[in-house]
């Protein structure tokens, strides 16, 4: 039975993909809203944006952002810094928008002809900024690329690398997963499933790791490593940019962009520091916007030392009782944030809300239980914001009688220290991971097998209800998701703290710009095709 | 062979010789570092074949040994290797962002040796207790102030207030004077208070010196002028000290403008190189400190130099 479950330009929820798993699901698009994601021009959001009197088409934005594009492979260059840039001169088949849900990217239409069975539809009309018009074949090449074990891409830890990718037509591509996923739909939208030029690719016309090509709003004309970008209009673009050219400067220090932003040399940026806000305060024609992000960050023992306290369960189980995961959002982190459990609590109802809640009593009894009389470790962490979490946990648990030690690292000691020495020479550390745009896509982080962390502790059942809420069907997916979550937390291993917000700034008097309310892929200029000058006053 | 070039030569040895250290000193740093290249630009979760393939990609597993006279091989004919993170010769991408370092530098001595040497002179001629009180105050006050301090002074005035200056936005000098001087002038501040400190307190020491020498005290006894006597024997015999905390702040500056490129976002060497040390990219590391390091050791000689021209006696003791 051939079913559209994602019909041309339709939106669809989270919900719906889910559902759209299940063979014999009804329909969920409906013809009404088959014109509302089309190219740039016919979308409600771009109409209105264009009908704007006082924005100017042509001229240069410019990106104060915060870190340089140091891996520019999609292949591999699943880093967040990489990620932005991916997604504004590449395009994945499927584009999520402001609320996580799945909306057509290249691909125009897709459908599920079975549980393991997808077609998608491309695009008409789609070139590369090279002029070259995009093929079923790129897509194929691309995902062959992406899937191929010895590439050890960032998307094979989401799709299995058994996956088929076979060419129907000129438009349409077949994937074939060797087993149900209720992850696929969410990983074909990552920044890292962007699909690639595998024209130029095979003839060897472009290196990856140097070149960006793709059919993306904008497209690269010039570099300088570590200072800045300049990328200019595409002009063979499906979503045709009002702005002639992004300009990307690269400024790390928060300070500094706060004042380029004031003295205009810079039109919008954005800060993972949660006060930003606040700092921002005082800067005239600004605006600022707090972005939902299903990231996270995470609290994580180190339970494989021999010696380790963290190898009796009961004494991890009492250090996630001990966390006031309130107290860190409204201390640390300026109010921003969700307290989360392993599913993202930016996911809403579908996140289960932590299994081990703040209760100091009976954290203390744990500790008693396991004889732990007189506990210290201490906590290691890689900068300001995760600085913050480490003092709110401290006090947390010296309200249990555990003495914790603060440890600031430099971050290339620090991701030596915790995920690349075998074995890990840390007792505990505060972390942050990437929760993407599928609620079941983060649990990768406790599956032993595909994120094989040396601290991790190895539990069988826990492997099992993860590998079951990622192939679930729409009708357990949600308890199956929280079996999972709920397994994972009284693991207390890794343990899931506060959601990771970005906070999005920029000057209303220069630029009109829409940020989303939600973000999954690490991409705060989604709607970069709209943001236009402002027409002097 | 003459005297003055036995003295050439052994600086020129002594030169090589501290050169050729602190290459085996920086490459032997950074490969001590924690965190490989693979581990810092990977992803945390990145499949162990993937970082393999990295490393194998820029040979950074092969031994030790072999990688440094590999390198220093080429750093001797000018080859300081390939960005791993840009795929560009390093040279280049240092040429590219040298000017903005020298620029800062120049400025920066510029600064300390306006400010330094008036307020020195002052300092060490005037016979007011009050003046010179406040002097030594002001001295003391510029010595102390870390660069770091000041550079955020600096950007926190320019984020709050309307002032004519900016954070970035760095254009060429002779492509738009007006807006390098805005981007250029507070990060050069930052970096030239302590140099303000340093001439300051050379120049107040040697003038002071200078002026209870007997040729000083006769000029006075001639009924010499105060700026006569400035002019003809205090500024000329109190410049060599001067000149030579001088040329060592101006060559630390080489290296010192980071604190200032880092704060005020000016894309020069200093930055380059911070970025290059977080992300392990060890050929831009290694060259550039080399680069720098070079520039120190030619600073020096360029001084040893100088020293002859401005007091002949040093140059007759040299010579002979």
């Amino acid at each position: 039975m051939l079913q559209d479950l994602f019909d041309t330009p339709a939106r669809v929820s989270r919900r719906s993909v889910l559902r759209g798993m299940l063979v014999g699901s009804a329909a969920i698009s409906g013809s009404g809203v088959l014109a509302a994601c089309g190219k740039r021009e016919e979308s409600g959001t771009t109409a209105s944006t264009v009908a704007d009197a006082a924005i100017q088409r042509g001229g240069t934005i410019t990106w104060g952002k915060q870190a340089e594009a140091t891996l520019l492979d999609p292949t591999t260059g699943g880093v967040g810094s990489s990620m932005e840039l991916f997604q504004i001169v590449y395009d994945p088949l499927i584009a999520v928008d402001g609320e996580l849900e799945l909306i057509p990217g290249l691909a125009q239409r897709w459908e599920s002809t079975s549980e393991t069975e997808y077609l998608f539809t491309l695009r008409d009309g789609v070139r590369f900024s090279n002029g070259r018009p995009l093929t079923a074949d790129d897509v194929v090449g691309t995902f062959e690329r992406y899937l191929d074990p010895r590439m050890a891409s960032s998307l094979a830890s989401f799709i299995s690398t058994e996956t088929r990718v076979a060419k129907v037509d000129a438009r349409t591509v077949r994937f074939t997963l060797p087993a149900p996923s209720s992850t696929f739909l969410s990983a074909v939208a990552s920044a890292f499933a962007v699909i690639l030029p595998m024209r130029e690719v095979a003839a060897g016309s472009i290196d990856l790791s140097k070149q960006l090509l793709g059919t993306g709003p904008f497209m690269v004309k010039s570099h300088k490593a570590g200072s800045g970008w300049v990328l200019v209009r595409n002009p063979h673009a499906w979503q045709e940019p009002i702005a002639d050219e992004l300009a990307i400067r690269i400024m790390p220090d928060d300070n500094a962009r706060i004042a380029a932003l004031r003295d205009g040399s810079i039109d919008l940026t954005y800060f993972d520091v949660p006060d930003a806000e606040r700092l921002l305060a005082d800067v005239p024609d600004t605006e600022v916007k707090v972005q939902d992000r299903t990231d996270f960050y995470a609290l994580v023992l180190n339970a494989t030392g021999r010696s380790s306290p963290f190898t009796d369960q009961r004494v991890r189980q009492a250090i996630s009782y001990a966390i006031d995961r309130e107290q860190i959002r409204e201390i640390a982190l300026a109010g921003t944030g969700l307290p989360t459990g392993a599913v993202s609590a930016a996911f809403g109802d579908v996140a289960p809300a932590p299994t081990l809640a703040h209760d100091p009593e009976k954290a203390r009894a744990l500790l008693a239980e396991a004889g732990e009389s007189d506990l210290s470790f201490e906590i290691v962490y890689p900068g300001e914001a995760f600085g913050r979490i480490a003092q709110v946990l401290q006090q947390n648990l010296s309200a249990i009688g555990v003495t914790v030690e603060l440890g600031s690292l430099e971050e290339g000691v620090w991701v030596d220290r915790v995920y690349t020495q075998r074995p890990p020479k840390f007792d505990a550390t505060v972390s942050w991971y990437a929760a993407y745009v599928g609620p079941a896509q983060a649990l990768n982080l406790w599956n032993v097998d595909i994120s094989p962390f040396a601290f991790q502790v190895r539990d069988a059942r826990t492997q099992s209800l993860i590998e079951r809420a990622q192939q679930a069907p729409e009708s357990e997916a949600e308890e199956a998701l929280r079996a999972a979550s709920e397994a994972i937390d009284v693991q207390a291993s890794t343990i899931p703290l506060v959601t990771k917000n970005a906070t999005i700034a920029w000057r209303t008097d220069l630029i009109k710009v829409e940020v989303d309310d939600k973000d999954g892929n690490i991409h705060p200029l989604r709607h970069s095709p709209e943001y236009a000058l402002l027409k002097a006053a | 062979m003459g005297q003055f070039a036995r003295f050439g030569l052994g600086r020129l040895t002594v030169a090589l010789v501290t050169l050729a250290v602190i290459a085996v000193a920086v490459f032997w740093a950074m490969r001590m570092v924690p965190g490989s290249y693979a581990d810092v630009m990977l992803p945390a979760n990145a499949r162990a074949e993937a970082r393999a393939a990295l490393i194998d990609q820029y040979g950074l597993d092969d031994p030790l040994p072999g990688q440094f006279l590999s390198w220093a091989g080429n750093a001797v004919t000018g080859d300081l290797g390939t960005s791993l993170t840009s795929g560009e010769p390093v040279l280049s991408e240092l040429g590219s962002r040298a000017l903005v370092t020298v620029e800062l530098a120049f400025l920066g001595g510029l600064l300390a040796l306006l400010v330094g040497v008036p307020l020195g002179l002052i300092g060490g001629i005037s016979r007011s207790r009050r003046t010179t009180g406040l002097i030594r105050v002001g001295n003391s006050v510029l010595l102390s102030l870390p660069d770091i301090l000041v550079g955020a002074l600096l950007v926190w005035v320019i984020s709050t207030y309307e002032v004519p200056f900016t954070v970035g936005g760095w254009e060429p000098l002779f492509d738009d004077p007006v807006a390098n001087l805005q981007a250029a002038l507070p990060a050069a501040l930052t970096i030239a208070v302590l140099g303000m400190g340093f001439v300051m307190t050379t120049t107040r020491g040697a003038v002071a010196q200078i002026a209870a020498e007997p040729y000083v005290q006769a000029a006075r006894a001639r009924g010499a002028t105060r700026g006569e006597i400035v002019r003809r024997h205090v500024l000329r015999n109190s410049s060599v000290p001067v000149l030579t905390v001088f040329a060592v702040y101006l060559a630390y500056l080489l290296g010192g403008t980071v604190i200032a490129e880092v704060l005020f976002s000016l894309d020069g060497i200093g930055r380059y190189v911070i970025d290059a040390t977080g992300h392990r990219d060890y050929p831009v590391v290694q060259g550039a400190v080399l680069v720098a390091a070079a520039a120190f050791v030619l600073i020096s000689m360029v001084v040893d130099l100088l020293y002859g021209v401005l007091d002949p006696r040093i140059g007759a003791r040299s010579a002979s």
